[in-house]
């Protein structure tokens, strides 16, 4: 049997999950670990393409958990916990890449392809392709496309207008096409194109 | 609407963001353009294959995530636990105040005035270095009165 989750597909929080984040935002360490764990694969997986580095992931998703506990009495719709709490991992992740920067350290995709779940030479060559971009367009393809967040979501977790949004998702997948393009892995032809 | 604005929503069209009057407009455009229409289509396969190609097994860190930190953390203190310190403070402050006030100050110069004319001149002729011969007593009233 399966883990039983209390997030819905269309992850819009239940009932139950939002009970547990006020129990959590009183103090209950054990309601809090219950409903950060709900959340906590998703995390790590955004933490991971975004950094590049299963350790810093693994590192900055401890740190996290910290600072959402500690802040959680802010929060004022517990049905908003997961867009909130992805909201401080992503600022946390530009934190850690900034001081990467001044280390002149880069992240290590070989250690990140092994994760994936297809290890075929389109799937490596997004891999790629995606850690080529730049940090702004890095995240919202992560959000959009691994995580599944609709516009308004990723605008209210970048706290951005929605405009950004579609202009930065329509610049990345440019520049993704581009990318797979120059390395021969994108090229339909119409044949190949699906119905609409 | 013209091709170059139709492919800006290609993405939103696409994820199911798209509604409303701009919605149909798009539409009306498609169903009139085979140009956005083939482009249509392979933005959609792309996409497709960009979701697959994105996909990630479950992380090897994640089943030993250590809780310790949230565990042992005892920042976060309810107004039961605060109550006390905040009560100690205030009463602290208070007692300055009070020490500091003027009717506290008008009882302690007259605890002072009260001493000396109780007959306490000796000690306040030693503390200011009188010598052994003490000054008359219109003098010591004027000392009296200065101190």
């Amino acid at each position: 049997m399966g883990k039983e989750y209390l997030l819905n597909k269309d992850e819009k929080h239940s009932e139950e999950f939002c009970q547990l984040v006020v129990l959590a935002q009183a103090g209950d360490k054990g309601a809090f670990i219950r409903i950060f764990e709900e959340v906590q694969e998703s995390l790590y997986r955004t933490a991971c393409v975004i950094l590049e580095n299963e350790s810093d992931a693994y590192d900055a998703l401890q740190d996290v958990a910290l600072k959402a506990f500690k802040n959680l009495p802010q929060l004022r719709e517990p049905r908003y916990f997961k867009t909130w709490v992805t909201r401080i991992l992503i600022n946390k992740c530009c934190a850690i890449l900034r001081e990467r920067k001044k280390l002149s350290f880069f992240g290590d995709m070989n250690m990140l392809q092994v994760n994936l779940r297809e290890n075929s030479p389109f799937s490596i060559g997004v891999m790629e392709a995606v850690s080529r971009l730049s940090f702004p367009y890095r995240t919202v393809i992560v959000l959009r496309y691994l995580e599944g967040y609709s516009q308004k979501e990723i605008a209210r977790i970048l706290n951005c207008p929605l405009g950004t949004i579609k202009s930065r998702l329509n610049a990345a997948l440019k520049k993704l096409k581009a990318d797979l393009e120059g390395q021969g892995l994108w090229s339909p032809s119409e044949e190949e194109a699906y119905e609409l | 609407m013209n091709c170059k604005k139709a492919r800006k929503f290609f993405e939103s069209y696409i994820s199911g963001d798209l509604n409303g009057p701009l919605a149909d407009r798009f539409e009306d455009h498609l169903r009139h353009c085979v140009h956005c229409q083939r482009a249509l289509k392979k933005e959609r396969a792309f996409i497709l294959n960009l979701k697959q190609g994105l996909v990630l097994k479950s992380p090897k860190f994640y089943p030993s995530f250590s809780w310790d930190r949230v565990q042992t953390f005892q920042g976060r203190k309810g107004f039961k636990k605060v109550a006390p310190s905040f009560a100690l403070l205030v009463a602290l402050c208070l007692g300055i105040l009070l020490l500091l006030s003027p009717l506290s100050l008008d009882l302690i110069r007259g605890i002072n005035s009260g001493n000396i004319e109780n007959g306490s001149s000796e000690i306040v002729m030693k503390d200011a270095g009188f010598p052994n011969n003490p000054p008359s007593e219109e003098g010591l009233n004027y000392r009296i009165a200065f101190y």
